[in-house]
């Protein structure tokens, strides 16, 4: 049983939180330069690592909020929790975000989003 | 009993189908620990307002914001729970709650926050007595020990299967605000659980 | 529904020293069954191999067998990195049924139920087949109507379903509780006679004796770690053992899938999660069917050695730790016990997980990829156990002959381009 801290209401059990997936996913925009295959990329394609994984989780029991969590997945230790729309700070975290095969994809690369916040 | 909210017995209320008032107790206690009754009608609003005004909504409702998430202020018997950075849960006199929906919607800051009146989609349940924390722990994970869950702490958690905002008002005085389809599923909850203490359910005062 | 003329590949144990029977049982007691003969070589690895296949668990070395006595490409190793059955096929609830919605669904279940009607015979190992049927349960209308679409469209595969009033359940489960004012009511079933159990690690060690006997190398304890291409063509691993050269690589990990397909670029659509298992103490046999239910989100059946096996879904986030998390079995077995009260009065004594790599459309994946010579079969998510003996055979056909048969072609992993799914979220019997 994980022991997430909620950002705003402290430690609780995971049973009170959802998992939304991976973080981070940047949205192509919709131009001519967008293919089945860059769309199928961007939404059917995931990143799976045996190690930090940064995810979404929503406080569903509690305040309802959403917020970032970087994690280990096989040893399950949570390495950073940090807010929506901000990317990780610490050092696995930050190697974790570099990691992730999107980061050099085409579905990112389409992106204006992702050509601003780029890191 | 610190004077709080005002209750008044009219009409419908969430526990409907039940014949009330209940009493629960093993044979051996004379008298049942736990009190529970509904809080009817109570006034409920649902705000959305962002730092920027919070001090002029605390204003308009008579009442502080409390600073902190999770926590409850109160004055001359109106009450605000903090649900989230930007989200409180205000608790009125029962029938005052449409007025004061109106003067929100029609004041300066009107534009900048929402209104949602959910005075009838929650439900109010007060649960009083020297072993009610014994019997929420029972479904609740939050630890509930006096040092750590005291007057005037809120917190918004899971008790069994139903989602609740759980609030202390004195040491041994709590409200548990559920939603209003959750409520008869609380009360049988509450009624199991507090079985060995004994219970009383009366229909409100 | 596509048909195969399928070739079971039954040619095996030429030798009768290494075949198993009565005779074989009696000769060995004189000696003390110290005779036997081992029944799979630890196999090092060669410096090259017509294909290599990289799992070692029932769907590896099915494929490895079938690659051997079909295609008679006997030049080929199974490559595991931990020891033979270790991972998911060593850790499932052992249900085999073919009874899903889709065509495409049907016909590889209904290829791999066909398979396991008779494999004991093909491979002369006993996995221990058990047609006890698996029954469904339906506990609201519209579970009920849409338990009847689902009947009628595996009818028309020429599968067998029937469906069960609460009455036929209880004479056919008498432990369940049918009454009509528990939070999840039985309100009807339906029932796949021919579906049932088998012994997991049995098929393992079947296939693994079988493939051995035709030549295979199995190699354990051996982890890759890399794969070779010149340009677009695969032409050797990298593994722990050193460097194996071959133009033929098979890619049956699982859980792992997305760990090896990194090393070649190649992107899947698989998250890996946990699916956990628990069993309860033994006791005398009281359940003879396997009982699956969406509403109360569990599974469960009795093994041979008399322990109730109970399931549910996966866990809600991904993990490579075969554990999971406590809530899901708490969850499952409350509910379990509103359909089966005795099992209140059991203890659980054991519990695991395994890393089941789940697919957006709950479909396997049987596929070629961009890179020549180089497929993969994952994607079976917490469904894989029963279609062990089709799934093999349909992917040694494709590394055999380099093309997808009418079985294997709706599962590639073009359908996430094209949009073709095939939604199986429903048919899964719990959740994804």
């Amino acid at each position: 049983m994980l022991k997430i801290k909620c950002p705003f209401c402290g430690v609780r059990d995971e049973s009170e939180f959802n998992c939304g997936g991976e973080a981070h996913i940047v949205r192509p925009t919709t131009d001519f330069k967008l293919t089945d295959k860059i769309f199928s990329e961007y939404l059917f394609m995931k990143y799976n690592p045996k190690g930090v994984f940064l995810e979404r989780w929503c406080h569903t029991s509690g305040c309802r909020r959403w917020f970032n969590l970087a994690r280990d997945t096989v040893s399950h230790e949570i390495i950073e929790i940090y807010p929506m729309g901000v990317f990780p700070k610490t050092v696995k975290g930050k190697k974790a975000y570099r990691a992730n095969w999107r980061r050099k994809s085409k579905s990112e690369a389409v992106s204006k989003h992702a050509k601003r916040t780029k890191k | 009993m610190v004077d709080t909210i005002s209750r008044i017995v009219v009409g419908c209320t969430a526990f409907n189908d039940k014949k009330l008032p209940i009493l629960k107790k093993p044979e051996s206690l004379k008298a049942p620990l736990n009190e529970l009754s509904e809080v009817k009608h109570l006034g409920k609003l649902n705000v959305r307002c962002g730092k920027k005004n919070r001090d002029a909504l605390g204003k308009l409702i008579h009442c502080n914001l409390p600073i902190q998430i999770n926590q409850i202020n109160g004055k001359a018997g109106r009450f605000v729970i903090s649900l989230g950075p930007d989200e409180y849960l205000i608790l009125a006199e029962p029938g005052s709650e449409n007025q004061l929906e109106k003067t929100l919607n029609s004041s300066d800051i009107s534009k900048h926050i929402s209104v949602v009146n959910v005075s009838d989609a929650l439900c109010a349940i007060q649960i009083s007595g020297p072993k009610v924390r014994d019997v929420l722990s029972k479904g609740c994970a939050i630890d509930l020990h006096p040092d750590s869950f005291y007057k005037n702490k809120a917190v918004q958690c899971d008790l069994a299967l139903a989602n609740i905002v759980l609030v202390c008002l004195e040491e041994n005085e709590f409200i548990c605000i559920c939603r209003t389809s959750f409520a008869e599923y609380i009360l049988d909850w509450l009624i199991d659980a507090s079985y060995e203490y004994g219970i009383f359910v009366s229909d409100g005062v | 529904m596509a048909k195969l003329n399928i070739d079971r590949g039954t040619r095996a144990f030429a030798r009768k020293s290494k075949r198993y029977s009565i005779f074989s049982i009696a000769k060995n007691a004189a000696s003390y069954h110290q005779k036997w003969q081992q029944a799979w070589r630890h196999a090092e690895p060669k410096s090259t191999y017509d294909a290599v296949i990289i799992g070692g668990g029932g769907h590896g070395l099915a494929t490895a067998y079938y690659l051997a006595n079909i295609h008679g490409m006997t030049n080929i190793a199974v490559i595991e990195k931990g020891w033979l059955g270790g991972g998911n096929t060593g850790r499932n609830t052992t249900i085999i049924r073919s009874n899903y919605m889709w065509d495409e669904s049907a016909a590889i279940y209904e290829h791999a139920l066909k398979l396991w009607e008779g494999l004991s015979q093909d491979l002369n190992f006993n996995v221990m087949f058990s047609q006890r049927g698996v029954l469904t349960i339906s506990h609201s209308e519209h579970e009920l109507k849409g338990m009847s679409r689902r009947v009628h469209a595996i009818r028309l595969n020429g599968i067998d379903s029937d469906i069960l009033s609460p009455s036929e359940i209880k004479k056919l489960v008498p432990t369940i509780n049918i009454d009509p004012n528990i939070r999840y009511p039985v309100m009807g079933g339906f029932l796949q006679k021919r579906a049932g159990t088998a012994r997991h690690d049995a098929v393992a060690w079947g296939y693994a004796r079988a493939a051995d006997e035709l030549g295979v190398d199995i190699i354990q304890n051996c982890e890759v770690t890399g794969l070779r291409r010149n340009g677009n063509q695969i032409t050797g691993i990298q593994t722990t053992k050193g460097f194996v050269k071959t133009s033929k690589v098979g890619c049956v990990v699982a859980g792992h899938s997305s760990i090896i397909a990194d090393m070649a670029n190649i992107r899947l659509p698989i998250t890996s999660r946990p699916l956990q298992a628990i069993v309860s103490e033994p006791i005398k046999p009281i359940l003879d069917t396997v009982i699956m239910s969406n509403a109360v989100h569990m599974y469960i059946s009795q093994s041979d050695k008399g322990e109730m096996v109970l399931g549910a879904g996966v866990d809600k986030y991904n993990s490579y730790a075969q554990t999971g998390s406590w809530t899901i079995p708490e969850h499952m077995v409350a509910a379990a016990i509103d359909l089966f009260p005795f099992l209140s009065q059991l203890r659980m004594l054991r519990q695991w997980g395994g890393i089941v790599d789940t697919c957006p459309d709950a479909s396997p994946i049987i596929s070629r990829t961009d890179i020549k010579g180089l497929y993969f079969n994952c994607g079976w998510g917490t469904g894989g156990f029963k279609a062990t003996p089709g799934s093999g055979h349909v992917f040694a056909d494709l590394i055999a002959n380099d093309r997808p048969n009418p079985i294997a072609l709706p599962f590639g992993l073009k359908r996430f381009e094209t949009g073709y799914l095939i939604d199986e979220h429903g048919a899964a019997g719990v959740a994804h």
